[in-house]
């Protein structure tokens, strides 16, 4: 029993700590959406990273495959982009598929270079026409 | 008004450094354990939800009053008296760097605070384990500050004859044991 003083008393009784109550509801709530947050978070990038990891293993084939497709079926347009001189005109023609689809890309060809002045177009060969034997 | 997450991280704050004297509190009040959990419950969703707690300008003071309200409400919803709950202990040990913890003190000084009329009871909780002022508590009672002191000396007076009546009777029981 303490003193009889009262401030001794009152010393004595906050000797004594009172229950903590229960934690509240919405805080525990809180805690496991916290939770749930973090995992789906952790989820998420592993997921991300599996994906990442399967595209930087594919794409070195797919980057040859396109390189090789592409050197294969070359577009006319592409051909084009040089000078049209007749060797180009030639080559053009022999990886054509058809002859419409080379004078289509003629005429989808816009910013056409400049022929180099010791050359001539095929135009200009085949408007002066072949020499014959 | 919306609760930003910083004001509900107020009231979880206020809710763990408050929590164990509101609970004392409630439970003196309501007499009954979980009456006076749901009540503390209550007050803090209650301030989550309506994010009010940003306009009292004492807050710890405010809170007791919450409590106090929401057990008013509680009891008129109910219309009856609740006898006071004589199982479930209102203290605990305060940890490993504190005084021991005596189970059977602390249930003499639990029945002391019983001894006390309801309003005695109630000013010597708000001051001694509310860390509530005079004035304070003058504010949540609707009392004058010169009444709440002096209900609060005699209620330590008769505190302080309970504890002396339970002390004898204590050192008798152990002598008679040994």
């Amino acid at each position: 029993m303490p003193d009889r003083n009262d401030r001794e008393l009152e010393m004595y009784l906050r000797k004594f700590r009172p229950v903590a109550p229960q934690p509240l509801p919405i805080v525990a709530s809180a805690g496991r959406r916290r939770r749930f947050v973090v995992i789906g978070a952790w989820a998420s990038a592993l997921a991300a990273a599996a994906a990442l990891a399967i595209v930087m293993l594919h794409s070195p084939r797919d980057r040859v495959v396109s390189v090789s497709h592409s050197a294969s079926t070359a577009t006319p347009a592409r051909a084009i982009s040089q000078p049209l001189t007749l060797a180009a005109a030639t080559r053009l023609l022999a990886t054509s598929p058809s002859l419409e689809a080379v004078f289509d890309s003629f005429a989808s060809e816009t910013g056409k270079p400049a022929i180099p002045k010791n050359e001539r177009s095929a135009f200009q060969v085949l408007s002066q026409g072949v020499p014959r034997p | 008004m919306p609760t930003t997450r910083a004001a509900v991280a107020e009231i979880e704050a206020l809710y763990r450094q408050h929590g164990p004297a509101l609970l004392l509190f409630a439970t003196a009040f309501a007499g009954d354990r979980s009456r006076a959990q749901d009540a503390v419950h209550h007050v803090f969703l209650k301030l989550i939800e309506d994010g009010t707690l940003q306009q009292a300008g004492n807050k710890k003071a405010y809170l007791f009053a919450c409590v106090r309200n929401a057990l008013l409400n509680d009891s008129r919803r109910l219309s009856r008296t609740v006898p006071l709950d004589s199982d479930a202990p209102w203290f605990e040990a305060a940890g490993a760097s504190q005084p021991p913890f005596d189970p059977a003190e602390a249930l003499a000084l639990r029945r002391a605070l019983l001894s006390l009329s309801s309003e005695q009871r109630e000013i010597v909780i708000l001051h001694a384990w509310g860390d509530l002022t005079f004035l304070e508590i003058s504010g949540l009672l609707a009392i004058s500050h010169n009444t709440a002191a002096s209900r609060y000396r005699y209620a330590l007076a008769r505190l302080r004859d309970s504890l002396s009546n339970i002390e004898p009777a204590k050192e008798d029981s152990r002598a008679g044991s040994e």
